[in-house]
């Protein structure tokens, strides 16, 4: 059944939104969040971008890397934290966008969003912010991420 | 700091039944004969300069009551002539009876200014005659808590970096509420009012609405979502409030009331 704007909108307007319930929509709310996502409303821009890398569907891609080149830092992080639900290897496109971003809090939600195997460009990316990040609580996340990842085991898509 | 606040010390007399300011070693003229009498009243606390309730009420230096300013000309004075409002401050009715303290720690400013929410916040929660009392405000540059992860967001469970945010405290009694002001949460809500035990708290992002500061407030102090827009606590988006300023009913006034964060005056 197709999904109305109306009703994406529905579930992102609460101020503590059930995201679980929300990715219930599926990917038809995709159109819809895409225009909200290039919408003047930074808060609603935020929330949509985060439900379309939830919704889990690689058609969910695209609105996730064009949300990731967004002037607003807040939208730039709720992306990063959409990421962290796609397969893999478009979690990885974002990811690498977004961990030398300029906002610590980006970053540091960016490196959450790290796969499990990382090709060897986030590899290098990650092991750079653990050595020389300036701000503590990303450094420690960027050491917990090498950690966890096995770091260079595959090679940057071309 | 805000130029407004409360000031206590007005009770009501057991002999005119009046409301008089006790706290000017007088008991000012009591139209029942006499001076005023405080035995049995509450220790109310008036609302000044803005805030919900009808303004303009004035207190006269000559009988120590509460009279309605523009009024004053056409009044009778128990001490003689009409009341004299000279000296006195712009009152607001309704009284408020509690206080909730709550104090502003920012990691970064928000959009709708902090003068904003707490004054609507004050302005809904007189109306169940709780006041808000703005302890302090504080800035803090913590980076790495400004984009906060708050997990489920939900009552009682709360991450690391959630607890490392609460755990700046500075000026906060027990009792007191601190909310923070972040750039963003991990997912991205509007607020989230999960808290440790004994650090009641609270995150409001950049974007959020001008009543998110009070909707997560009200869950600091108990208070569930309802599915009704006229109200604070709608589960739907206060961005979609339909009658502002939005209303708590009795039943909320009472949980609020119960919450240990909120102190009779």
């Amino acid at each position: 059944m197709a999904v109305t704007s109306e009703e994406v909108r529905a579930v992102l307007d609460p101020e503590e939104p059930d995201y679980e319930a929300a990715a219930q929509l599926g990917p038809d709310a995709l159109p819809h969040l895409q225009r909200f996502v290039e919408g003047p409303d930074p808060n609603l821009a935020s929330k949509a971008a985060y439900l379309a890398g939830r919704i889990g569907d690689p058609q969910a891609a695209p609105i996730l890397e064009q949300a990731a080149t967004s002037d607003d830092p807040a939208i730039r992080a709720a992306t990063a934290a959409g990421a962290r639900h796609l397969p893999d290897e478009q979690a990885e496109a974002v990811a690498l966008t977004l961990v030398d971003d300029d906002d610590p809090g980006v970053r540091k939600t960016a490196l959450k969003a790290v796969p499990a195997s990382p090709n060897e460009e986030l590899a290098a990316k990650v092991e750079v912010l653990r050595e020389h990040e300036p701000e503590p609580a990303v450094r420690e996340v960027a050491a917990e991420v090498a950690e966890r990842t096995t770091g260079g085991g595959r090679t940057p898509p071309p | 700091m805000p130029a407004w606040g409360t000031q206590r010390n007005w009770r009501r007399c057991d002999k005119c039944q009046g409301l008089w300011l006790a706290g000017n070693m007088t008991a000012g003229r009591c139209p029942a004969g006499g001076g005023h009498v405080k035995t049995g009243s509450r220790n109310y606390a008036l609302a000044r300069q803005i805030g919900a309730g009808q303004p303009r009420w004035r207190w006269c230096n000559k009988c120590q009551g509460l009279g309605f300013g523009p009024n004053a000309a056409q009044s009778n004075c128990p001490a003689g002539g009409n009341h004299s409002t000279a000296g006195s401050g712009n009152y607001r009715i309704p009284i408020v009876t509690s206080l909730v303290r709550v104090h502003a720690k920012a990691l970064t400013p928000p959009n709708v200014p902090l003068t904003t929410v707490f004054h609507n916040m004050r302005e809904v929660y007189a109306t169940v005659h709780i006041d808000l009392q703005w302890a302090t405000e504080e800035t803090l540059s913590l980076p790495g808590l400004n984009v906060v992860d708050v997990g489920q967001c939900v009552q009682g469970q709360t991450t690391s970096e959630q607890n490392q945010l609460f755990a700046n405290r500075n000026f906060v009694g027990p009792n007191d509420i601190a909310v923070y002001f972040v750039l963003a949460t991990n997912p991205p809500f509007n607020g989230c009012a999960a808290h440790p035990a004994g650090k009641a708290s609270a995150v409001v992002v950049k974007t959020a609405t001008q009543w998110t500061f009070a909707h997560e407030n009200g869950h600091v102090l108990g208070l569930a979502h309802v599915n009704d827009n006229d109200r604070l606590m709608t589960g739907n988006g206060t961005a979609n409030i339909t009658n502002p300023p939005p209303d708590l009913v009795a039943p909320e006034q009472t949980t609020m009331q119960a919450s240990p964060l909120t102190v009779d005056l």
